[in-house]
């Protein structure tokens, strides 16, 4: 379980591969997170409990990504959320940011491109809290 | 993703640069447009010429976006700065995302490559012309960049969108990597995906049979219908030469791949030079 | 309709079940998968008992590995009945099958290749001559929402629509008839709204039994690229004359398209 000085995440892509590679990565750096594929699941927890900051893929079964983000921030508009796609358009790209999303990162990216997406993100967080 | 735009003086880097704006647009990338001054001729005037046609096709990658939400600083380039490395970088900070001009100086290929390789750059999109050969440097940039980059690379012969993007893998190493450029393109370009599995005697080994198989489930579980089809390894050649008249045809070309059999460098290279459509060479 | 599947645990084998299940949620059909197991694969030398203990373990084995696959193939197909295993040689036992059951269809996936040679090796191969039966072959999952009768001069056109319409009649599909003059010199495919009356008169024929074709066309060009214009066709069909036809361009446009084949025989 993550401390209350902790940032966590909460990751959320169907693809098992992409939290594999995610998941160690931002603990590593000292983040909790906790990884989903499936967006029901994601969800039901993000109703649980509070995460600071929200990665998702867009692309998904049952709720899809854009209806998953556009419950995130109606339930907590102060949560930050990444969206990352591996089918980028124009239009998800647009809508994206119209629901308020910090950063859209299009697969494929480099762990590094992730890292920074998280950093500027949780700076943002942090001065909020301060 | 982040995106090397490799240019030369020639018309057909113009081409390239609104094709790298349909990506833009969709993707949010972060592009680095670079240009390469040989030594010979780093001149005041031909690095101003260089400077002002990287403004320019910065203009047209910004001019792809229609409506008000782009992710770069729109604001003119207003100077350009030395790096500690040795490039001349023009920035306009303060976008979501970098949307830069570098100028290397140096033999353009080598420039090309080292720059990727120290910016970590996921793909790199460079153009040659459409009919047979290559103005760059007596056509050797693009095939070189090609054939020895570390990432996937873009070779861009026209701005018509393919109606498919074939996909001849190397199906004992797919990765992911090389999947989601895929399916990027296919979506940049609306286009149909084949997968196309490659023979040895008219006989598909089991491996790859398998890989086939996972990329079929792959696909589906996306919702998406991949073509599949068999080529035999001896008419490879010539199943390349038909597909890319109209498709963008992808090629793995990783240090394993067992595709260098059919397409040793030599043949990549003359395979790029002769495609009438673009070529993806995936990593 | 009752179709015999020949199914193997390979990725045509996949592809054919996906087709199949989603036409046989469209209208009526019985799917009865076959899988043969190779004799010479599994048993050891000898007879009696000993052989005989062998084949009933390797068949309850394969029975099993058989039904997984499907399983892991789809999840639910209520046309789908359990797999047949028999061991011996792929094609007798096929044939014997065809043959002892009552079967109005054969299918079986076969993936979409460059080369013709792998449509033709199949049309001359035992399995094909010797069967009377129909045979669908599926190169690619497509869905099953448009058909296209490909026809010729001098094919028997009307027992061919009859055929189709005892199969597939009661498919909700968009039908076009093509009569097809290819041409492997021309580099570009002509279609034209001028048809022969042979295949007006199929068209009206095939009207009058509820079957209304929405386009009746002809097309001129090289087969390669008929080929291509046709795959966005859910399945092609047409009729191969065992004693008479032969390779020839207006065949190599079934060899090429990469849409399931529907053949039947003349």
């Amino acid at each position: 379980m993550g401390t209350s000085e902790q940032i966590n995440i909460l990751l959320l892509d169907d693809e098992p591969i992409v939290s594999k590679r995610l998941k160690p990565a931002l603990e590593r750096k000292g983040y909790y997170v906790e990884s989903f594929i499936r967006s029901i699941d994601a969800l039901t927890r993000f109703h649980e409990r509070e995460f600071d900051l929200v990665i998702t893929d867009l692309k998904m079964e049952g709720i899809d990504g854009m209806e998953f983000l556009t419950e995130v921030k109606k339930l907590k508009p102060q949560t930050e959320v990444i969206v990352i796609t591996g089918f980028a358009t124009m239009e998800t790209a647009k809508e994206s940011f119209q629901q308020g999303v910090l950063d859209f990162l299009a697969k494929p990216f480099k762990l590094k491109e992730m890292q920074d997406a998280v950093a500027k993100a949780v700076k943002r967080i942090q001065e909020r809290k301060d | 993703m982040k995106i090397i735009v490799a240019v030369d003086s020639n018309p057909y880097s113009g081409h390239v640069a609104h094709e790298v704006g349909k990506l833009a647009v969709n993707t949010w990338a972060d592009i680095t447009i670079m240009g390469v001054l040989s030594p010979l001729e780093d001149t005041a005037k031909a690095r101003e010429t260089l400077e002002q046609q990287l403004v320019k096709y910065r203009r047209i990658i910004l001019d792809s976006y229609t409506s008000d939400s782009c992710p770069y600083n729109k604001d003119a380039v207003e100077q350009w700065e030395q790096t500690e490395d040795g490039y001349s970088m023009a920035a306009t900070g303060g976008g979501l995302k970098q949307l830069q001009l570098v100028i290397a100086k140096g033999a353009a290929a080598q420039e090309i490559l080292l720059y990727n390789q120290n910016s970590e750059s996921d793909l790199i999109v460079i153009s040659c012309d459409k009919d047979l050969g290559c103005s760059w440097q007596s056509g050797k940039v693009p095939m070189k960049v090609a054939t020895e980059a570390t990432c996937s690379v873009l070779v861009v012969k026209e701005t018509k969108d393919p109606e498919q993007v074939v996909c001849c893998l190397d199906h004992d190493h797919v990765t992911q990597y090389s999947l989601e450029m895929i399916n990027q393109l296919v979506t940049l370009y609306g286009a149909e995906l084949k997968i196309v599995g490659i023979s040895d005697s008219d006989s598909l080994k089991e491996n790859i049979e398998q890989k086939m198989q996972q990329l079929l489930e792959y696909y589906n579980n996306l919702k998406l219908t991949p073509w599949l089809e068999v080529v035999d390894g001896a008419t490879m050649p010539s199943f390349i030469s038909k597909e890319s008249q109209k498709n963008l045809v992808a090629l793995w070309v990783g240090p394993t791949s067992f595709l260098n059999r059919f397409f040793p460098k030599k043949r990549i290279s003359s395979f790029i030079s002769d495609s009438p459509s673009s070529v993806l060479l995936l990593r | 309709m009752n179709v015999l599947l020949s199914l193997g645990n390979d990725l045509a084998s996949s592809i054919a079940l996906r087709y199949l299940s989603q036409q046989a949620a469209d209208f009526p059909m019985t799917i009865q998968p076959l899988h043969i197991e190779a004799e010479d694969k599994h048993f050891p030398l000898g007879t009696g008992w000993v052989k005989n203990t062998w084949k009933d373990t390797v068949v309850s084995s394969s029975e099993v590995e058989i039904n997984n696959f499907i399983h892991n193939e789809i999840r639910f197909c209520r046309s789908l009945s359990p797999a047949i295993t028999r061991i011996g040689d792929g094609e007798k036992q096929i044939l014997k099958e065809l043959q002892n059951g009552n079967y109005q269809l054969f299918a079986m996936g076969l993936l979409s290749s460059f080369s013709s040679k792998i449509f033709y090796n199949l049309l001359a191969s035992k399995l094909i001559t010797k069967s009377s039966c129909p045979v669908l072959l599926i190169k690619n999952l497509r869905d099953f929402k448009s058909v296209t009768i490909l026809c010729k001069k001098g094919m028997n056109i009307k027992k061919l629509a009859r055929e189709y319409l005892d199969m597939y009649g009661k498919a909700s599909v968009d039908l076009q008839l093509l009569h097809v003059e290819p041409e492997t010199d021309s580099e570009q495919v002509t279609r034209s709204e001028q048809v022969p009356v042979y295949l007006q008169e199929i068209g009206d024929a095939l009207a009058t039994e509820g079957c209304v074709p929405k386009i009746l066309n002809t097309l001129t060009g090289p087969p390669q690229a008929i080929a291509e214009i046709l795959k966005s066709q859910g399945m092609v069909v047409s009729s191969f004359n065992k004693t008479s036809d032969t390779k020839s361009p207006f065949f190599d446009i079934l060899a090429y398209v990469p849409t399931p084949v529907l053949v039947f025989w003349s």
